[in-house]
């Protein structure tokens, strides 16, 4: 470190205040964090692409700066599933400084780390008041039954109103309809279930039987509908 | 496979309980309810089909519990029931140390009350499920009850109020609130159902006014929040200022927070800005909240996420009740 001949003939004026930072919350302790090492979290970033047609849930489980854990949930382009597999083992044992400046072949991938770089090294983890953190595993448990992503697909025009396709509970197959013709609950199956069902040698005709469930008022329903073909 | 989730991290807590009551296993906890002819397990899947594992046992052993302290009565069965979700929140959480366990527990047994006559969910009117819990709870809190116990939905948003009490088969209550003279108005009523769901009525309002008026026109004296949609512009401020308006009136309004985000650090401090704190809807949720419970009303994963079990809070409230009620109902017979 070299200092200018200007200011090595300034006069040395003292600084007082020395605090150090706030300390955030993290895994149920309040750090003074400094450096990035001092990180550590589980918690999400949502990204997306400059024509904003896909984005992406980023979901880290960051310990002590390093990333432990990445779930990478992408949405509305087809390509950014394949950047996602990528970036899923790209990012998994890098820093998140360092995974800040790796390309994660996706803009909305990259967005996504941008915005949970801010959220943890801000202390805004879902985990902060959470002594000790979440296990790495955790990540994946957000996926619920089946490890599916949790994901909604609904349309809905002006002149056929609206069709539920793909709720929480699973891939919606029929719609209720009550005398006026309003929904009053659906069909779904759960894919994640059905899947596991037929991996365990149920038949599949079975596994689509013991993998449907309804929700709502489905039982009342004047009539019934396919969402996608009717 | 392990028999629920984050079973190493749960059993250390449980094991000293069962041996407290002379349990020797979870297995044991769950046949001794169904020697009484109660499937806890059922009853908790059949509240909210995507809950965990783990929320169904903690049941069990709170079912086990009660019948081991040979109680009866459903108001003092739903506080064992609280004993043993607390034996399963994970040491050091956020639901350890708020105790949310036992919050559960004396919630449900405050609802099988009855000088508790009006139980509101203060919902952002984000999802269906908030409903499953004013489902759970309509089928069968009264079954214990001399007088029955009245349940409104209150949220913001007039469309998805009917919607939801569309699909639920609610009655959806239609209001117009005066803002010249503070007058709210019934416009109509659109009963979805007949029978217990359609005693259930879900309220639309417009902004905070209206909802504090529908909760006096109601009688709420108790609620719990949903923190998910609309928290700082709806369910705190209405649950504050009604609670306020209460201690003028002299009337008792306990008051639960509950819902995303509770016990979290997000919502309108996640601008990843500056110091951090609780944020702001956890801290309005202090501000006004008798009890205080964390994770999220309707989503399994992020109630688990507080070390606490998977399950909405919301659904939770049904299913204490419920498993409460059908204990009574067996012992009686």
């Amino acid at each position: 470190m070299i200092y200018s001949s200007e200011v090595q003939g300034m006069v040395c004026v003292a600084k007082g205040p020395n605090h150090g930072p706030a300390p955030i919350p993290q895994e149920g302790r309040w750090v003074q964090a400094k450096e990035i090492k001092d990180i550590s979290g589980l918690t999400h970033g949502v990204g997306w692409c400059a024509p904003q047609q896909g984005a992406c849930k980023l979901t880290l489980n960051v310990k002590e700066g390093i990333i432990q854990e990445a779930l990478i949930e992408t949405i509305g382009c087809s390509g950014m599933t394949h950047s996602a597999a990528m970036a899923a083992e790209i990012l998994s044992g890098k820093t998140i400084l360092e995974a800040l400046n790796t390309d994660l072949v996706c803009d909305a991938i990259n967005t996504a780390m941008r915005e949970i770089f801010l959220q943890i090294a801000y202390g805004r983890t879902q985990t902060a008041f959470s002594e000790g953190g979440l296990p790495i595993g955790a990540g994946l448990e957000d996926l619920g039954k089946g490890l599916r992503s949790q994901i909604g697909t609904m349309y809905g025009t002006v002149a056929k109103g609206v069709r539920y396709l793909e709720m929480a509970e699973g891939y919606v197959t029929r719609m209720a309809l009550d005398k006026n013709d309003e929904v009053i609950g659906y069909q779904f199956v759960h894919l994640g279930k059905m899947m596991e069902f037929i991996e365990k040698g149920v038949e599949p005709g079975e596994a689509l039987k013991k993998a449907t469930s309804q929700y709502g008022r489905f039982d009342e329903a004047v009539r019934t509908i396919n969402p996608r073909h009717q | 496979m392990a028999l629920f989730e984050s079973y190493e991290r749960r059993i250390n807590q449980i094991t000293p309980v069962l041996k407290q009551y002379g349990i020797p296993s979870l297995e044991d906890a769950r046949k001794l309810c169904e020697e009484k002819g109660v499937d806890v397990y059922s009853i908790v899947k059949g509240i909210q089909a995507i809950c965990f594992e783990n929320v169904c046992w903690a049941y069990i052993l709170g079912g086990a519990i009660a019948i081991k302290k040979g109680q009866k009565k459903a108001v003092d069965i739903a506080c064992s029931l609280g004993e043993g979700m607390q034996a399963f929140c994970i040491p050091g959480s956020v639901a350890d140390d708020r105790k949310v366990g036992i919050g559960h527990g004396n919630l449900a047994s405050m609802l099988l009350k009855e000088e508790t006559q009006c139980f509101c969910f203060l919902a952002g009117h984000e999802s269906f499920a908030a409903a499953e819990g004013a489902i759970g709870l309509a089928k069968s809190a009264n079954k214990a009850r001399k007088n029955p116990l009245r349940v409104i939905l209150n949220g913001l948003g007039k469309d998805a109020a009917q919607i939801i009490a569309r699909i639920n088969g609610f009655t959806y209550v239609q209001t117009k609130f005066d803002y010249a003279t503070s007058k709210l108005a019934i416009v109509k009523e659109i009963a979805y159902s007949e029978g217990d769901r359609g005693k259930v009525r879900c309220y639309g309002s417009d902004d905070v006014r209206e909802g504090v008026a529908i909760n006096h026109s109601e009688g709420v004296d108790v609620s719990i929040t949903g923190n998910s949609t609309n928290p700082t512009r709806f369910q705190h401020p209405v649950a504050g200022t009604y609670k306020k308006e209460c201690l003028e009136q002299g009337k008792k309004y306990f008051s639960v927070a509950s819902g995303g985000g509770t016990g979290r650090t997000l919502h309108p401090d996640n601008m990843a800005a500056g110091p951090a704190s609780y944020g702001m809807t956890d801290t309005m949720g202090r501000m006004h909240s008798d009890a205080q419970f964390a994770g999220s009303s309707s989503v399994p994963a992020h109630v688990e996420m507080m070390g606490f079990l998977g399950m909405g809070n919301n659904p939770m409230v049904g299913a204490s009740v419920a498993v409460a009620v059908a204990l009574e109902q067996a012992q009686a017979r």
